[in-house]
């Protein structure tokens, strides 16, 4: 324990020497105190983004399995659950996450808007938030379909078929969606590379922002 | 204050206090108790979460590997080269002059698998010209060992790869 001390402080030594980064390190996160009045409800967007770090992480587990192919996308995901020693663990809390992940998102904006937090001067902080919660969603949305199980399929053909009721390019939007007239192997791998890349990318790009608008403004206190 | 076994002792160590006092060293203090509470959770909960990580990038079970191959002997034709893998190894099966043999296919050089020239009678390899002829023995190219011997069985006109 001391020996671990003792070396963490010679080398945070050396690199303090050249960097100066034990000050920074204190004032953003060691040394930057909570204020009194705030309640455990502020925990909400933190836990939000700490169940998006789990996803990302068993993401990446999971995707040295996955096969986005409608041949063979279930027989892999049934082999990660079955074969892969500890897979069942990792596919549930990626799975279980996500329904995480979304109340999260829910609580931490119906305490923002209760609070009324969204005033000004945080009026970008929420319109950043309303992106990022349809990024969680569309996440869900497209993370759920590939399993390739029936279960998938046919929420994928029920919440593809939602942009139809727009006037005049609601079928051409669909089928846009779908990479075709129906779901398919094409859907499969549209979906695949909207969960894994785009999505994911938008939603770091807008909770960077989000931070830092937090860390420009202040968290609100309540009075 | 010193051997104070009395029941207002906690107070006695409080931020500050045990310090002014030139409290013994050896004597745990609070802080101390809680610094090691506080390590051995965060120890425990680094293992709950490492457990599972490592597990997954452990090899995944795989289901049948074929230990033996059967061929029926009547299949065999003169004019071709037939691969099998078996554990992870893949054995190419030549039949010649009424003789099958087969012979574990990764190159003595570095490990390529050899293909089968039916015009030349040779074995070559499409790495580095390796060149070995129908008794796996190297011909050409960089290597001077012969391409390892597999047994071979005929059971009631079936060959078998042990």
């Amino acid at each position: 324990m001391s020996a671990i001390a003792k070396l963490t402080k010679a080398v945070m030594g050396e690199v303090d020497d050249r960097f100066h980064l034990t000050p920074v390190i204190e004032k953003n996160l060691t040394r930057k105190w909570v204020p009194q009045t705030l309640s455990w409800a502020g925990c909400f967007g933190g836990l939000a983004f700490l169940i998006f770090l789990i996803q990302i992480f068993t993401g990446i587990l999971l995707l040295m399995y996955y096969k986005s192919d409608a041949e063979r996308a279930w027989d892999s995901v049934t082999f990660v659950k079955s074969n892969v020693p500890m897979g069942w663990l990792i596919q549930r809390i990626h799975s279980v996450g996500a329904n995480f992940m979304i109340a999260l998102v829910f609580l931490h904006m119906a305490r923002v808007a209760y609070l009324r937090i969204y005033r000004k001067p945080r009026e970008l902080h929420w319109i950043s938030g309303a992106v990022l919660l349809l990024a969680t969603c569309m996440l869900a949305f497209t993370g759920y379909l590939l399993p390739w199980t029936q279960l998938s399929y046919w929420g994928a053909k029920v919440g593809t078929e939602i942009p139809s009721a727009v006037p005049l390019l609601g079928e051409y939007i669909v089928q846009l969606i779908r990479r075709g007239p129906s779901i398919s192997g094409e859907t499969l791998g549209f979906f695949f590379a909207v969960h894994i890349w785009v999505l994911p990318g938008l939603t770091v790009l807008v909770m960077v922002l989000h931070f830092l608008m937090i860390r420009r403004t202040g968290i609100s206190r309540p009075l | 204050m010193e051997n104070c076994q009395c029941s207002h002792g906690g107070a006695a160590l409080g931020p500050g206090v045990g310090e002014a006092a030139g409290r013994d060293l050896a004597q745990p203090s609070r802080r101390g108790f809680f610094h090691v509470c506080m390590a051995a959770m965060t120890g425990i909960a680094a293992l709950v979460v490492a457990f599972p990580i490592f597990s997954f990038l452990r090899l995944p079970k795989r289901i049948h590997t074929a230990k033996s191959i059967e061929v029926p002997l009547a299949g065999l034709s003169e004019s071709q080269a037939l691969f099998f893998e078996r554990e992870g190894t893949q054995i190419v099966l030549i039949y010649t002059n009424k003789e099958a043999k087969a012979y574990d296919a990764a190159c003595t050089h570095l490990g390529c698998l050899v293909s089968w020239d039916q015009n030349d009678r040779v074995f070559r390899c499409p790495c580095h010209g390796a060149v070995f002829d129908d008794q796996g023995a190297a011909v050409k190219g960089p290597v001077n060992m012969p391409l390892k011997k597999v047994k071979l069985e005929i059971n009631k006109g079936v060959l078998v790869i042990a």
